[in-house]
């Protein structure tokens, strides 16, 4: 009877154990949600600025003396910023790649330096995770500093070349979509029943587990091919970065590296050769494959496709419809396939080696675990429980790192172009998609002679039809680029439509209209001011959410930008007061009249600002 | 009255000297964990020695060395500075270069020596202003040389003996600088300048 309770008493033990070992395993990270729909429908903004104030309290992976000095002196300073310069944000990088991604959609290239030079500075630092080599096989991969995989290294690299050369910058541009052209590992093919196929790292992994492949570690180490990158959006940017420096060797060839790749891209290619082009646009589309934790205790990494690959294309097109021109171009990359070629993956052999340790460890503790029960044997089932616990401890852990970058898309299209004045209007859209089209206008032609890239991110979250505000075909509020847009004269922080940060233009504009009569400069600043609204950042700063969103900036996205036409293409809630101040400006308003066309968006009445 | 202990083997007691070992050690690791160079990107440093390197060259250059403070002015304009590198280096950082060279105590001297003024294009001083950079204020002098830097580079990665991965990585810097006569359209002074930059760790991870 003791004896039976004794046991009992140990089943139960056992049983909740196991309950906490199989809720250990199968923990993965999961992909950051808002990204992902910031991405792949037009609204930035939100997540634009929650990983703004996320980077504002990062520590760098590898702080210098100085950094270290640095960071304790603005703790000093800024109780808001307090962080610890001992920890390190292992998303450090990541979120970085996802900020200049997002800020480039989102229209604030202009402010985005900071964060691709910091993110190029990461990307070009060797051993970032030198030091947690043995941490990751004994504990997990994501204790590491995300470098991401060499194609998010290769995509990073490319968003940084984009952002200087969107500035005419082509130097740089050059340099960063050259150094996203490194070398990779190819290990050949195995042979199926149907022919030959190349390895993939679940088949590469499979065939070292069931010892096909007989030295693990000379495969690993030797069992490759160094060879060129096949990364034609980076070909195509060194090419055409060259063209722009005058270095027409240089850019055939990178010209003919992207057709041996992509014969595909042949009339796209002759086109650029030709020059006549002032805007180069970068269209992106799509989710790029998610990475998820596959195998045998989720050990091999693979990614799997969201957005499906297809062969069609980007069409630009320019004036109404009936009369309209329009410019097709091809894929130039599929980010699909490029994830799952094994030689844009890391070498995943530490983590298979994981499994394999956490798999051998389980076994035993469950073969100990049954003998003590059976026998009842108190220390053989502790120990088998003990070992049981290590092993599937370690089986959790032993995931491979599922953070990846969210904002990625999942084709790039590249397209020669000529803009003839600002005021073109253009719409973009992937041919039989019209959930993707997107309505431009306001992109300034470079100089002649010269060149400059624009980048647009096409939403594709909608099926078949675009958002309103993608196709509206209408600029509701005046800004810097467009003035007379608008209804209303009057600052919108009043009632009206203007957005624009108070200047000599903007005062006389409002009083034109009869606003504003006694008003000067500086009384409209204040006016500003007191509700705390920018509309300039400090050297370095990044812009905030739009008063439009709801918060409390001014400065305008750049035109022909899919940020842009977000904000004012469409009509937003009115603004509330925070001040007395304010409120009393706008109660010794005349009446604002109504709006043509627009029921749901009238003046707010005094009573509503009350 | 406190006594300073000799450093005499006499008064070594064995926890003494595992203590002495200790510290041995402990200076040892420090040594192993000193930060290796993990990128290969050039440093102010770098282009500081290549100033001056410049300031020699271009005094002994034949288009300099008979000159005199009593010489007819010129003008010498930098236009273009052109980033051909593996490192980004923004227009700021490029043009800044160029600022502290023509701000250096040799070329300064050089210019007072040989009657000499070094320009910059005046957008490009508001370009540094505007980017919180310190540009001392420039004459608005009619050129008579143009000057046009360009920095190149080349990469070599290797795998140290016994490492798995990609572990060396190499950078020769190589900086060019030309002076044009405007008048006569003529090329009258190219030098170059090099300087190496290596960094360890993998480059992947």
């Amino acid at each position: 009877m003791i004896m039976q309770r004794h046991a009992t008493r140990q089943g139960v033990v056992a049983t909740i154990v196991l309950s906490c070992l199989l809720l250990l395993t199968g923990c993965q990270a999961e992909p950051k949600l808002d990204v992902l729909f910031a991405a792949q429908t037009g609204e930035m903004s939100q997540a634009r600025v929650r990983l703004q104030k996320k980077i504002g309290k990062q520590v760098p992976p590898r702080p210098t003396d100085e950094e270290l000095e640095a960071i304790y002196d603005q703790r000093d300073r800024d109780d808001e910023v307090a962080v610890d310069p001992r920890s390190v944000d292992r998303d450090y990088v990541l979120d970085r790649a996802r900020l200049l991604s997002l800020m480039l959609g989102d229209g604030y290239n202009k402010h985005a330096e900071p964060v691709a030079l910091e993110l190029n500075r990461l990307l070009r630092t060797q051993g970032v995770n030198a030091n947690k080599q043995v941490a990751s096989i004994l504990l997990n991969e994501d204790i590491k500093v995300w470098k991401g995989e060499p194609f998010e290294q290769a995509m990073a690299m490319c968003w940084v070349g984009m952002h200087f050369a969107m500035q005419g910058d082509w130097d740089n541009a050059r340099t960063a979509a050259d150094n996203s052209l490194f070398q990779l590992r190819d290990f050949g093919s195995y042979q199926t029943e149907d022919g030959e196929r190349r390895y993939d790292t679940l088949s590469l992994a499979r065939d070292m587990a069931e010892e096909k492949i007989s030295d693990v570690d000379e495969a690993s180490d030797n069992g490759y091919q160094l060879v060129d990158s096949n990364f034609v959006l980076g070909y195509l940017l060194t090419a055409i970065s060259n063209q722009q420096l005058g270095r027409l060797p240089e850019a055939d060839d990178n010209y003919r590296k992207a057709l041996k790749y992509n014969p595909a891209l042949k009339s796209l290619v002759d086109q650029f050769k030709v020059g006549g082009y002032n805007t180069v646009f970068v269209v992106e589309y799509g989710a790029g494959p998610q990475k998820q934790g596959t195998g045998p205790d989720n050990a091999v990494a693979t990614f799997s496709r969201m957005t499906p690959s297809d062969q069609a294309p980007v069409v630009i097109q320019s004036g109404a419809a009936a009369s309209a021109s329009s410019v097709i171009a091809p894929v130039a990359m599929d980010l699909n396939n490029i994830a799952t070629d094994l030689m844009w993956n890391n070498f995943e052999d530490v983590r298979l080696a994981k499994s394999v340790i956490g798999q051998v460890l389980v076994t035993g503790g469950v073969v100990a675990t049954a003998y003590g029960l059976q026998n009842d044997n108190l220390g053989a089932t502790l120990g088998g429980l003990g070992a049981m616990a290590v092993g599937a401890y370690m089986r959790s852990q032993a995931h491979v790192d599922t953070r990846y970058n969210e904002a990625t898309p999942q084709r790039v299209y590249v397209v020669p172009y000529n803009i003839t004045s600002a005021e073109q209007r253009l719409t973009i859209g992937i041919q039989g998609k019209p959930g993707s089209r997107l309505e431009v206008t306001g992109i300034q032609p470079a100089r002649a002679g010269t060149a400059k890239l624009h980048y647009v991110r096409l939403p594709s979250a909608f099926f078949n039809l675009p958002a309103p505000w993608a196709t509206s075909g209408k600029t509701y509020y005046a800004n810097e680029h467009e003035p007379n847009a608008g209804e209303i004269p009057l600052p919108y922080i009043m009632g009206g439509d203007c957005v624009m940060p108070p200047s000599d233009a903007a005062l006389r504009k409002y009083q034109a209209a009869g606003y504003l009569k006694g008003y000067t400069l500086q009384d409209l600043i204040d006016l500003y001011r007191v509700e705390e609204l920018a509309w300039e950042t400090e050297l370095g700063g990044l812009p905030g959410l739009h008063v439009l969103d709801g918060g409390d900036s001014l400065i305008t996205p750049e035109p022909g930008t899919t940020g842009y036409a977000r904000l004012m293409y469409q009509r937003h809630p009115y603004y509330l007061p925070k001040t007395d101040l304010l409120r009393r400006a706008i109660r010794e308003l005349p009446p604002l009249p109504s709006r043509s066309n627009d029921l749901l968006y009238q003046p707010p009445s005094l009573s509503e600002y009350e | 009255m406190k006594t300073m202990r000799p450093w005499n083997t006499k008064f070594v007691t064995q926890a003494g000297r595992l203590q002495r070992l200790f510290v041995v050690l402990f200076c040892l690791v420090l040594m192993g964990c000193q930060s290796t160079p993990r990128t290969t990107d050039f440093t102010q440093d770098d282009l500081d020695v290549t100033v001056s390197e410049m300031a020699a060259s271009l005094a002994a250059s034949d288009f300099l060395s008979d000159r005199t403070s009593a010489s007819p002015r010129i003008v010498l304009v930098t236009n273009q500075v052109r980033n051909l590198t593996d490192n980004i280096m923004t227009s700021a950082e490029r043009w800044m270069a160029i600022a502290r060279l023509q701000s250096t105590l040799p070329i300064r001297t050089m210019a007072d020596q040989k009657n000499i003024v070094f320009m910059l294009p005046p957008e490009r001083v508001e370009d540094l202003k505007n980017n919180g950079f310190e540009v001392p204020l420039e004459s608005t002098l009619e050129p008579t040389h143009l000057m046009t830097a360009t920095f190149y580079s080349s990469e070599q990665a290797a795998r140290e003996a016994g490492d798995r991965i990609t572990t060396i990585r190499k950078n020769f810097y190589y900086l060019e600088f030309s002076i044009t006569d405007l008048e006569g359209r003529e090329l009258i002074w190219k030098d170059a300048f090099e300087f190496g930059r290596q960094a360890y760790g993998n480059i992947i991870d």
